[in-house]
């Protein structure tokens, strides 16, 4: 049987990512009764996949979505995320506070110990959101089977699933414009660079993710202030539209909820899917400042074993400890630094990693043997040329390859070069990883006629020669219909 | 021997010069002296025939021609070969050599070496790109890439191109010679967007470091549509632009840039402002929507414009 997997890429460490992905399992099935499916992590360098197969990933926002319809679990998520959000905020400020360099070994331990025991638990919580959105998103699309225009089912599935809470980045443009609005628009004056300084002080991880973390100040905030104000001319006037449009969103989803009929359960629904869309952005903000307070312990840890705070990123949890004690062994590392992949198995309490050869054989054999096809279903990019094909795979990274495509088949490729040209013309549609609607496929695609998906950033790692696919210059998308056996 | 008819400074390029100069120069003539772009000279038609007469290449060059069947790829690519080594590995009369190198010696420093057909070559946009261009080019490697350019009018794809269309393969290629922008930042404009035709609005790509990797397409660049009648942004995605190319030790350089910076943003407000007012003079000049390259360094250089082809 064919099996699909989902997959994240992202740039990523270990150590931060680690965290969550504790929370995913058996902590979670202790709190909720259920927990995430078997999870692949694959690093390659500091480029994560996290990959899960679809169909347990499906069932178990299932279960989850049952389980809100039913009871009223929602509401006692919703609070224990908050509460987790104080017990973080309380770690921050106390590792804020201290003068690391001048704990103990022992000391420093035990505050990343008290630290990380509640950010787990804090993830356990967090890490309910994707499955209930993914599988959210599977029931709407089911529900919109109905509508067959393209376009309005797109506009219909875009309201239902979207959140109508303001996302912390919004957030923060907003206060950047009532500083400008404060300052009547005189960034430089006294007031403005207090007010600026401030600002940076809330919002400073703004920049931060899993690979690293940065302070950013006012000078910072003051760039991203001129740009904002160039932008949009009246902050007054863009504050008061964004309002206006906040508004719209809510009664434009009551207006497709009425035009649906929806039921008084499909409704709960939409609302479930709503309040995960806030819940996501509200997790990934204190995520993004708990990877600024983990650095600076990880930082701290690492001076004292001699490991640069990259190296000591790439290490689990776990092996805090021996790290400070110096008994941790540095190569396997380096190893990991290349090439590591860790398998935690859903119903399993712990996990497994391999670096190295060895982490590249479990690769293949987990994902090339009688079960397991590396597969997404769908790979998003831009489109340079509308229009929409099917066709047979044919994956060419030189000119000289590009001789071989028949007549009908799908151009995949990471760029193409002028000299594709003799393979170009019997292509019906072209894909490629990288590129703008400026460059060459582009331009080329569209003197030919042919629909043309560019900047997939992974159509050749994904689609192989071969594979049955649809290409759809009208969304920008390329989905897989039948992997090649 | 009139010099002026193996070379002319941009400056003094009319549009009529266009057989002698070929379609990018004559066009980089047109517009210099209304925009700003990098100074330079072109290498006429003329200088090369006058090369390959020299030399007497010209008539192995036709004797090989003669044998060509363009029904074979096997066939053109072995001739094109032929001809593009007795180009390459000719050295140029010292004559001609000092010729060029007197008129370098005013640019000095850093050029781009860029092939300039004759104009009827050109018309299909499946040709773009096709013919050699070099960057960051300077002093003793100058000869070499003039010569890549020339031959590249002999590559495999050109002659079968003149073939099917009955263009004859006597030597026209120019080739301009022009101060190198070091650039911080470049990109392409299409004065209509390309994708959805819609007039109203301009597309604007940009990434860091040359423009030759927005055109090839490795880089995934920062993409904006303006709207054309108020300047008003209505689409900015910010792209992870994994690679740029840029001059380091005096040659080209991909050079990977790290995370953070290549999610920057390219281009601010104001800079793109001042392209799209930029490219709405070119569009209105020519009358015509455009296909403009540009590059930035502390200020706004145009590289080319061209109709665009595809609409």
């Amino acid at each position: 049987m064919k099996e699909e997997w989902f997959r994240w890429e992202r740039e990523s460490t270990i150590h931060p990512l680690f965290v969550p992905y504790i929370g995913s399992f058996t902590r979670q099935r202790e709190y909720i009764g259920t927990n995430w499916p078997t999870t692949l992590l694959i690093f390659r360098g500091h480029v994560v996949l996290w990959c899960n197969k679809i169909e347990p990933l499906h069932k178990f926002g299932q279960k989850l979505i049952n389980l809100f319809l039913t009871t009223n679990k929602l509401k006692k998520v919703m609070k224990d995320l908050n509460s987790y959000i104080k017990k973080l905020k309380r770690h921050f400020a106390k590792i804020g506070k201290f003068n690391l360099n001048r704990l103990s070994n022992e000391e420093l331990l035990k505050v990343y110990n008290d630290f990380m025991n509640d950010y787990i638990d804090y993830w356990k919580v967090g890490m309910l959101a994707e499955p209930v959105a993914i599988q959210g998103e599977h029931l709407i699309k089911a529900k919109l089977k109905v509508i067959k225009d393209n376009k309005l089912f797109n506009q219909y599935l875009s309201v239902l699933i979207a959140t109508t809470k303001k996302s912390f980045s919004r957030q923060q443009e907003e206060d950047l414009l009532k500083i400008a609005i404060k300052t009547k628009g005189n960034a430089n004056s006294p007031l403005a660079k207090n007010l600026l300084k401030e600002h940076s002080k809330k919002y400073f991880w703004m920049n931060n993710n899993y690979y690293t973390t940065d302070v950013l100040d006012e000078n910072f905030f003051f760039k991203e202030l001129r740009d904002l104000l160039s932008k949009y001319r009246q902050p007054e006037k863009y504050l008061r539209e964004m309002e206006k449009l906040d508004k719209e969103s809510i009664s434009d989803k009551k207006s497709v909820i009425n035009k649906l009929k929806l039921s008084k359960k499909d409704k709960k629904l939409v609302k479930i899917i709503d309040d995960f869309g806030w819940f996501q952005d509200e997790r990934k903000k204190y995520n993004m400042m708990a990877n600024h307070y983990l650095d600076l312990l990880l930082n701290e840890i690492g001076k004292r074993s001699k490991l640069s705070l990259m190296e000591v990123k790439f290490t689990i949890p776990y092996e805090t400890e021996s790290i400070l004690k110096g008994t941790f062994n540095k190569e396997e590392i380096s190893k990991r630094m290349k090439n590591c992949l860790i398998v935690w198995e859903g119903d399993k309490d712990t996990y497994e990693i391999y670096t190295g050869k060895k982490s590249v054989q479990k690769e293949k054999q987990l994902f090339s043997g009688k079960t397991g096809v590396h597969e997404v279903t769908e790979i998003e990019g831009m489109t340079a040329n509308t229009g929409r094909v099917l066709g047979y795979v044919r994956v060419t990274m030189s000119a000289k390859e590009a001789k071989n495509i028949k007549k009908g088949e799908i151009l995949v490729t990471s760029m193409t070069s002028p000299d594709f040209i003799a393979g170009i013309k019997n292509a019906a549609a072209i894909v490629t990883n990288e590129g703008g609607v400026t460059c060459h496929a582009a331009i080329i695609s569209r003197e030919f006629g042919v629909p043309c998906v560019i900047g997939t950033k992974i159509a050749t790692q994904i689609l192989k020669t071969g594979d049955y696919v649809e290409v759809d210059g009208i969304h920008g998308a390329v989905r897989i219909l039948k992997k090649k056996v | 021997m009139n010099k002026n008819e193996f070379i002319l400074w941009l400056k003094d390029i009319k549009k009529k010069d266009i057989v002698f100069v070929g379609g990018k120069a004559a066009n980089l003539g047109e517009l210099y002296s209304k925009f700003l772009i990098p100074d330079g000279f072109c290498i006429n038609v003329k200088f090369f025939d006058d090369f390959l007469q020299s030399t007497n290449i010209k008539n192995k060059i036709l004797k090989l021609l003669k044998k060509l069947d363009a029904k074979k790829q096997d066939n053109v690519d072995n001739i094109s070969n032929k001809i593009k080594n007795l180009i390459t590995k000719q050295a140029i009369p010292n004559k001609l050599r000092i010729l060029i190198l007197e008129n370098y010696m005013k640019l000095d420093g850093f050029v781009a070496v860029r092939s300039s057909a004759v104009a009827e070559d050109l018309k299909q946009a499946s040709f773009a790109g096709q013919q050699a261009s070099f960057l960051n080019v300077k002093g003793k490697y100058l000869v070499k890439y003039i010569k890549e350019c020339w031959a590249s009018f002999y590559n495999s794809r050109a002659i079968i191109y003149r073939e099917r269309n009955k263009f004859s393969h006597a030597p026209s290629m120019a080739v301009v010679i022009q101060k190198m922008i070091n650039a911080k930042k470049s990109g392409v404009i299409f004065t209509v967007n390309p994708v959805n035709k819609n007039k109203n609005e301009m597309i604007i790509e940009s990434i860091f470091g040359l423009g030759e990797a927005i055109v090839s397409g490795i880089v995934t660049p920062d993409h904006y549509a303006i709207e054309k009648k108020n300047l008003k942004i209505v689409k900015e995605i910010i792209n992870e632009k994994k690679i740029a190319i840029f001059r380091a030790n005096g040659k080209n350089k991909t050079i990977k840039l790290d995370a953070k910076k290549a999610n920057l943003k390219t281009l601010n407000f104001n800079e793109l402002k001042q392209l799209a007012k930029e490219a709405l003079k070119i569009e209105k000049y020519y009358k015509k929507p455009m296909d403009i390259e540009w590059a930035i360094d502390d200020k706004l250089y145009i590289l080319q414009a061209r109709p665009i082809t595809t609409l």
